[in-house]
């Protein structure tokens, strides 16, 4: 599904972030990208939704090499990806219904749908009585779930998700992790980035370990995950 | 379909938002098309005024004297299918006559012990209006001086050149104050709506990363300011409007002072039409430039 054929990233001649990457990343697969901050994590994230582009080497998504890929197809792309962040990105002057029926509708869903479909997330994520609620009336956890609903809204083949437990309490983080885990069992292919590799090692099919821009460590093959830091 | 319901949703929810924003770029607006319709509208009252001082330009060719009537018929027609030429009006000696002693009024008795036949007779023409200028003007007294029953051609050539100058220079000062209003009507638009937008940077960040194309973020801006230039042409009308007002009842001596006006005019349909496409073009224009430049530049620097 996801493929990096020796990329690099920099961003200045001194300042590498990427370095040689060679991955694959099949589907159906929930793989943890993991590293200290800096590592690369998220520029790996970025390269695959075309946030970033590579300063050398490949990145081929479903089959196709993204530098190939002009902005009308860039969005394309980033309609079928759902993208979760640390810090959230919710719209703070629309509601959680709202902000999950703002990306179906920008996918070109009618109004009426979009919005059936961000209920019918909201009710499967528990949060169907904060429907009409603003993300500063939502805690850090329910902010995080209008944030994954708002990926799955499109009915994403991949999902992609920077630190999505680093702004949340524990309570909220385990939250996360359960959210993940049934999306996990729903066959999607989710690549989740985060510096805190044990938290999601028990739902991880796969674990790739970052150091200063180059992979260390990938548990591809191994059957279990039995990788430790 | 569902698209366009969006933009139109977005762009409403915009300009609701940034409300204050909006009054204040309508109103850039509206004071630059205030001041072009007002231009518009001195033009338009500037031309009838030399349209109705055009009509009293006549030129008097001279008569040669001995002319029989069918000279005389013969030569009128001919003058009548002169281009540019929209009646003629023949004044025999005698009328020439009692013209002249009328014009006396109470001095006329200057004139007793005179010949009735001191006076020729003659010819005077009235031009079409898109004739009045100098060179066709100087074209026609060449042709009519070509005539051989005609001793001697007179029209006022100075106030032709004045009337061509003034026109001239109407039009001329039109496209000057159009163009230096509109360039900085534009650029301060334009740097408003940046103002508008990067407090959006925010809204448009996320519709990019959950893949909205380029169109999709910058058509209801494009809306918007759409609508601003609309409310702002029509705010710019109303003032103009109210301007009018009061100059075409509360300005005594007005219509005295230039009596041949008969009454200033309110700019007509396509100078409204002008304006109100003006203030749409305006508005939408320079939100899209503004959009566009800002939008490309935050995802250059975002690679």
């Amino acid at each position: 599904m996801i493929q990096f054929q020796h990329v690099a990233k920099r961003y200045a001649p001194n300042l590498c972030a990427l370095d040689d990457i060679n991955l694959e990343i099949h589907k159906g697969e929930l793989v943890l990208l993991s590293g200290a901050s800096g590592a690369g994590k998220s520029t790996l994230l970025k390269l695959v939704y075309r946030e970033e582009e590579p300063s050398a080497g490949k990145v081929f998504v479903e089959g196709r090499n993204l530098q190939s890929f002009n902005g009308r197809a860039v969005a394309k792309l980033r309609r079928r990806v759902g993208l979760v962040f640390q810090e959230f990105k919710l719209l703070a002057n629309l509601s959680a219904l709202e902000n999950i029926a703002f990306a179906a509708e920008i996918a070109g869903t009618a109004r009426k749908a979009a919005q059936a479909r961000a209920e019918q997330l909201l009710g499967e994520l528990g949060l169907a009585s904060r429907r009409h609620a603003k993300p500063d009336g939502l805690s850090g956890g329910e902010q995080q779930r209008v944030a994954v609903a708002r990926a799955l809204v499109n009915r994403p083949a991949l999902i992609l998700a920077d630190e999505p437990t680093g702004n949340l309490d524990a309570t909220a983080a385990a939250e996360t992790l359960r959210l993940f885990k049934d999306l996990r069992q729903q066959d999607s292919t989710i690549v989740i980035a985060s510096h805190d590799a044990r938290f999601f090692e028990e739902i991880a099919s796969r674990m790739v370990h970052l150091e200063k821009g180059r992979i260390v460590a990938d548990t591809a093959g191994s059957g279990a995950v039995e990788w430790r830091l | 379909m569902a698209t366009l319901g969006f933009i139109a949703r977005r762009a409403g929810h915009g300009l609701r938002q940034f409300l204050g924003a909006v009054i204040l770029i309508s109103f850039t607006i509206a004071l630059t098309l205030g001041v072009f319709g007002g231009f518009l509208m001195l033009q338009l009252n500037v031309e009838k005024l030399l349209r109705g001082l055009g009509d009293q330009m006549q030129v008097t060719a001279y008569l040669a004297p001995g002319l029989d009537a069918d000279e005389l018929q013969a030569l009128l027609a001919r003058l009548q299918g002169f281009p540019g030429i929209a009646h003629v009006r023949f004044t025999s000696q005698e009328q020439a006559w009692r013209d002249f002693q009328a014009s006396l009024g109470a001095q006329s008795a200057l004139l007793e012990g005179l010949p009735r036949d001191v006076l020729p007779a003659s010819v005077e023409i009235s031009v079409r209006p898109n004739f009045r200028d100098s060179v066709a003007m100087e074209h026609l007294a060449v042709l009519l001086r070509q005539q051989k029953e005609l001793t001697q051609i007179d029209y006022p050539q100075q106030w032709v050149e004045r009337l061509s100058l003034v026109g001239l220079a109407l039009q001329w000062a039109k496209w000057f104050v159009a163009g230096v209003l509109f360039l900085t009507t534009f650029f301060l638009v334009r740097n408003m709506v940046k103002l508008a937008v990067m407090a959006r940077r925010e809204e448009i960040e996320v519709m990019q990363l959950v893949g909205a194309s380029e169109a999709l973020i910058q058509a209801p801006l494009a809306i918007e300011g759409l609508v601003q230039g609309l409310l702002g042409a029509g705010g710019g009308l109303a003032a103009l409007w109210g301007f009018y007002r009061v100059l075409r009842d509360d300005v005594a001596g007005l219509s005295e002072l230039v009596p041949r006006l008969g009454g200033i005019e309110f700019l007509d349909g396509p100078r409204i039409a002008l304006i109100l496409t003006i203030g749409v073009v305006l508005g939408a224009s320079a939100s899209l430039f503004a959009v566009r430049g800002m939008v490309r530049s935050w995802h250059a620097s975002a690679r």
